[in-house]
């Protein structure tokens, strides 16, 4: 058999291996994925304390769950758009007796999202601290005053943001 | 043809194993937050964007609570009950009452009835007293008191904080900029209402509340120089203005035992009563405070007022301390810290001489009592790795059998050392030779004891490390860089794997710390690596298929750690495969070469 049909018949075989291997390490885009806050960042996993935490799937609007279950209600998100979703909280550290680290929620505070130095949006935290919204893809300042978080929105991504409202020192 | 089968099927083999760690990404994630432990890689962009996107403090709460205390009195108690739970505000187990301190600075909130309740009246007079006190020493010592709303009463609320193990609380309010303080905030206190419950039982009410108001009202000077402070300093100066204010109470020292017993953590760790981060550090205050005066401190706070907050987060405290010693008293953190370390030992204060006594002595890392001391015999090895800012004590207890002992010390960037010789209770330092290197105590055997202080002085090197013996044999040193966000992480394979906490990177590390940190060409390597990586990491965790080519490319290594006789077999095969193949194609050369010599015959 001639070298090039041989050798064509190896890149094939290795590159159909591989493909298969990388199309199977892709998770699933139906599956939702849990994030909790855990006083810093966000990270993986519901919350062990059965706080509330933020259910994230692929294209789809976040919802913020207590319970770990696949939410009832999907809403895909429109074509061209990305997701904002976070938590306020008050950072609670130091304890002279005890450990006095952690953090607790804000709810029901408005959030002012601008874009361009333009108001775009304001919503609210619910009543466990957090809010999800949904925008178009852009760059949005979150919150007002001295204090902000900068935002990239970017097409069927949903980025996690905490938002730290005040600090607490106790002892 | 044969060749050829043979060829495509080891490829084939090799693949398959090889793109089973593929695989590796939804499986880690499943096993991660089973465990709770790790962040995604589905979202690696939303997580690992996280530290630099997110600025801080949209101050998010701030105008509806704003509403909501202009309109608390207006509000049914009952709602009240329920807002002020939400929106943190201070509810007391019965009808609010409110009294000011004579001088009008504060307003003391609290109530008769219920787990709230103070003792008496006196007691909440006292309270006021106690606050107004502490103001004006504030104003003598020339700190700014803390800012307030509209210059408003300082509000300070008496609550029954045990239940929580608090003795006090201080809490953020809103910003109050100034052209001078920019980042200034506004703040509130909690208290226990009588400090009557046994966990303050080492101290009387009067004493824990002098401390508390002290340690309280501290923090609330500190909002108002800049909301970002950090963590670790705030209470290390807190805790130290306890005593300056009150020095008869002494609570204080019982934080330094837990700092100097684990003297290898860093300066600046976060705040814990266990580890003496943040509050057992303020004896490193009262050593700069003897050394370049207590207003030394307060002009570190106030250059930390000046700077602006990187990208919303708190300002890191060494750094100004540094520039602020550097610019001002003609020193460096470096050679204060090293100074600070040597007073650990040889114990010289000159301030509050009374409490000497109090300030617990150093704890060595090691005693040796047999000698020589090298790597090869001695328990526990004479070798140190110590993070920034940080510092280990090494005894050697005299023998009659070693008349004299030189230490000769092996150290890489970043160390310093000094050798003490006690004898009848006076301490000398013993000078060193050998460029540093070397120390010599030529009455060894009538010394009380000899103590070599080894430290890490710096913030440049996080792993800096050192090793001695007393027969002049050392191992080779290597310092490993600080890397700036998470130190001493294998960047690239977890950018590869999604997670520092996958069990491969972990396996990576451990790799790296037991065998690569232990000897001079793999701290090389290391330190080369972390130069390397960090740019490499970063662009391949933003490229899906980078990650999955870089875990296909580590699977050998990955396989080889956790089955090194496997690997070694495995690599032996494929040598002799190869060599076998060659043999075989050298063979059919040389049989064609042969047939063709015999046509040409």
């Amino acid at each position: 058999m001639p070298k090039g049909i041989l050798f064509s018949l190896a890149f094939l075989v290795c590159t159909m291996i591989y493909s298969t291997a990388s199309a199977a390490a892709k998770r699933p885009p139906e599956v939702w994925n849990y994030y909790h806050f855990d006083g810093v960042a966000f990270t993986s996993g519901s919350a062990v304390d059965g706080s509330a935490f933020i259910a994230v799937r692929e294209k789809t609007r976040p919802v913020v769950l207590t319970i770990e279950t696949s939410p009832s209600e999907s809403t895909p998100i429109p074509e061209g758009s990305g997701v904002i979703a976070g938590i306020c909280y008050l950072q609670s550290t130091g304890g002279k007796l005890g450990s006095g680290s952690g953090f607790k929620s804000y709810p029901r505070v408005p959030l002012l999202i601008s874009t361009a130095g333009k108001p775009f949006v304001t919503v609210q935290t619910d009543d466990l601290g957090y809010f999800v919204v949904v925008l178009p893809a852009a760059t949005y300042t979150v919150g007002s005053g001295p204090a902000t978080a900068e935002i990239s929105v970017e097409p069927g991504i949903t980025t996690l943001v905490p938002l730290r409202v005040g600090k607490r020192m106790a002892d | 043809m044969n060749c050829f089968s043979t060829r495509i099927s080891l490829i084939l083999v090799a693949l398959i194993l090889f793109s089973t760690s593929v695989f590796a990404g939804p499986l880690d994630d499943y096993y991660l937050q089973q465990f709770d432990e790790s962040k995604s890689v589905q979202l690696q962009k939303a997580v690992l964007s996280l530290p630099t996107d997110v600025q801080e403090a949209a101050r998010c709460g701030m105008p509806l609570k704003h509403g909501l205390k202009r309109d608390w009195k207006l509000l049914e108690l009952s709602t009240q009950k329920v807002l002020a739970k939400q929106l943190a505000l201070p509810v007391l187990s019965g009808t609010e009452q409110t009294i000011v301190s004579p001088s009008g600075r504060f307003k003391i909130h609290y109530t008769v009835t219920g787990a709230d309740a103070v003792p008496s009246l006196a007691w909440v007079q006292t309270v006021a007293q106690t606050f107004d006190d502490v103001a004006v020493s504030y104003i003598a010592l020339h700190w700014q008191l803390a800012p307030t709303n509209s210059n408003s009463a300082y509000d300070v609320y008496l609550e029954d904080l045990a239940p929580q193990r608090y003795y006090g609380v201080t809490n953020s309010d809103l910003a109050v900029s100034t052209p001078s303080r920019q980042n200034a905030y506004t703040s509130w206190i909690e208290l226990d209402n009588n400090f009557t419950d046994s966990i303050y039982r080492n101290y009387t009410p009067l004493q824990s509340l002098q401390i508390t108001a002290a340690h309280e009202y501290h923090h609330a000077i500190q909002y108002g120089y800049s909301y970002y402070f950090d963590i670790w300093y705030a209470e290390a100066t807190s805790t130290w203005m306890e005593d300056e204010l009150y020095d008869g109470v002494n609570q204080l020292y019982s934080y330094i035992p837990t700092w100097f017993s684990q003297s290898t953590l860093s300066l600046d760790i976060s705040e814990s009563t266990t580890t003496g981060g943040g509050y057992g550090r303020w004896i490193f205050n009262r050593y700069l405070a003897e050394k370049h005066t207590p207003a030394m401190i307060r002009s570190a706070w106030e250059k930390l007022a000046d700077i602006s907050s990187p990208g919303g987060s708190d300002i890191p405290m060494t750094p100004v301390l540094d520039s602020l010693l550097s610019s001002t008293y003609a020193t460096s953190l470096s050679t204060d810290f090293m100074g600070f370390a040597r007073q650990v030992y040889m114990r010289n204060w000159i301030t509050h001489l009374a409490e000497t006594d109090k300030i617990h002595v150093y704890s060595p890392d090691a005693t040796y009592v047999s000698y020589p001391v090298n790597g090869t015999v001695s328990t526990p090895s004479p070798s140190v790795t110590l993070p920034h800012y940080s510092f280990a004590y090494y005894k050697f207890a005299p023998s009659s059998s070693v008349p004299a002992l030189t230490i000769t010390i092996a150290k890489s960037s970043g160390i310093q050392t000094a050798v003490f010789r006690k004898s009848s209770g006076v301490i000398t330092e013993i000078i060193s030779t050998n460029g540093g290197n070397s120390y010599t105590d030529n009455s060894f055997s009538n010394a009380d004891e000899v103590v070599l202080l080894i430290a890490n002085i710096t913030s440049n090197y996080e792993s800096a490390n050192a090793n001695f013996s007393t027969d002049g044999t050392t191992l080779a040193v290597t310092a490993m860089p600080t890397v700036s966000g998470s130190a001493a992480t294998c960047f690239i394979a977890t950018a590869a794997y999604g997670s520092y906490l996958h069990p491969q990177v972990q396996l990576l590390r451990n790799f790296r710390d037991d065998y690569l940190l232990t000897n001079a060409p793999g701290r090389a390597f290391v330190a080369l690596y972390y130069r390397c990586s960090p740019p490499l990491a970063d662009f391949i965790a933003r490229h899906p298929y980078l990650r999955a080519v870089t875990r296909l490319a580590l699977t050998p290594l990955v396989t080889a750690i956790v089955h090194p006789l496997l690997a070694l077999f495995s690599l032996l095969l494929f040598g002799c495969t190869v060599l076998l193949l060659r043999l075989q194609r050298r063979k059919a050369a040389s049989l064609n070469a042969t047939r063709y010599i015999v046509r040409d015959i």
